[in-house]
């Protein structure tokens, strides 16, 4: 199996990803996830100078609701993670294109209580922090309490139905040292 | 450094990419790759249902215009390509995340150093239009957006990179003219005197 440290030299028709040295995967990989997420900030800049924030949100939130448990669920496959309780949801999170694994956007901490109770605790975020530092207090209160409940709890329901994240603490917060939000996650069967 | 097939085990607070194998970032690799797909497709209906076809199909065509440069950029700097010819443009689009390798088969024909015939073999968006009789949403994405992003990738490359489609669809007759299997086909050519 080679190890290409860099793609030198002629086009390569037969290339296998699995010709390239770990080291340049894990490159591509960062690659790959930030263009994810240019793509969805670029379409969220551009339906909003359009059509308003409302409107962004709104159409952020359909699409979003579609792609994250397809994204969830395809991860959990090939990445062979078995069960359906909290921890096999935290675990398929880990590895999403926009999630804590992608640079540093966020950092996340979990209390695991046990299998089906797990605190999560958020102790950076970017995307917040952007809002928090240009004042605007409406574009934080969209992603914070418009988007994230319903995109995190269909997160969940990807992987159990029954799962439910509800949030315990969510911006704005009082100072740049304090977390940016607390959520529970529990399964709680329907009675 | 691990080499994991799969994350089967206990949770694990500060697992890295690094600790899979190389086959299973592949994977991951294209996982991520089908979500860019999936993730423009289900924009579009959102935008669509919103706020017009019309108005989808402008914010689209402008994204995938203004996301060529960023994606040709980061792709070079994940895997050191270098130069500006159409050796390097078609390294930089066989493993940039937008064309994702296990979803569409291509080929690049070099005539020339300066002259390449590229060719689109198999395209699930087009196969699932053509299914749905789409024939509309065809022309618009193969005729209009291919075309506009696929200049802004090639100028992100270099600008001199001369693009030309000479194959288009909708496939209608193109069996008779014996271009069985294609799903479009683009010339690209750098003159040698500019």
């Amino acid at each position: 199996m080679k190890e290409l440290k860099a793609y030198t030299g002629d086009f390569d028709p037969n290339l296998r990803l699995e010709d390239l040295s770990k080291e340049v995967l894990v490159n591509l990989l960062r690659e790959y996830a930030r263009l994810g997420l240019l793509l969805e900030a670029q379409l969220n800049s551009l339906i909003s100078q359009k059509f308003g924030v409302e409107a962004a949100t709104d159409i952020n939130l359909k699409a979003r609701l579609v792609v994250e448990p397809i994204e969830m669920k395809t991860i959990k496959e090939i990445l062979g993670i078995p069960g359906n309780d909290v921890v096999s949801m935290i675990k398929t999170m880990q590895w999403i294109p926009d999630g804590p694994l992608n640079g540093d956007i966020f950092q996340l901490h979990y209390d695991i209580k046990n299998n089906n109770h797990v605190i999560m605790t958020v102790t950076k975020c970017k995307s917040m922090e952007y809002y928090e530092r240009h004042g605007d207090e409406k574009g934080m209160k969209n992603l914070c309490e418009v988007l994230e409940p319903p995109i995190f709890n269909a997160i969940c329901q990807a992987i159990n139905p029954d799962m439910k994240m509800r949030p315990l603490k969510l911006p704005p917060r009082k100072s740049k040292d304090d977390i940016c939000c607390q959520w529970e996650i529990k399964i709680e069967p329907k009675t | 450094m691990k080499d994991l097939e799969e994350y089967s085990g206990k949770y694990a607070p500060d697992i890295k990419y690094q600790d899979f194998s190389k086959d299973a970032l592949a994977r991951l690799l294209n996982a991520y790759s089908k979500e860019m797909a999936l993730l423009s497709a289900f924009w579009y209906n959102a935008v669509k249902e919103r706020c017009g076809e019309e108005q989808a199909f402008a914010c689209e065509v402008k994204v995938w215009e203004d996301i060529g440069a960023p994606e040709i950029n980061w792709t070079r700097e994940a895997l050191n390509i270098q130069g500006n010819d159409l050796n390097a443009f078609a390294k930089l689009i066989e493993m940039g995340g937008a064309f994702a390798r296990d979803i569409y088969d291509s080929t690049f024909d070099f005539k020339s150093p300066n002259h390449v015939v590229f060719t689109i073999t198999k395209c699930p968006s087009l196969a699932y239009l053509e299914r749905h009789n789409e024939k509309e949403r065809i022309a618009k994405l193969c005729q209009i957006l291919e075309p506009a992003s696929m200049r802004a990738y090639a100028a992100a490359v270099n600008p001199d990179i001369i693009i030309t489609p000479l194959k288009l669809p909708p496939r209608d007759g193109w069996d008779e003219k014996g271009w069985c299997g294609l799903c479009c086909q683009w010339e690209l050519k750098i003159e040698p005197n500019k």
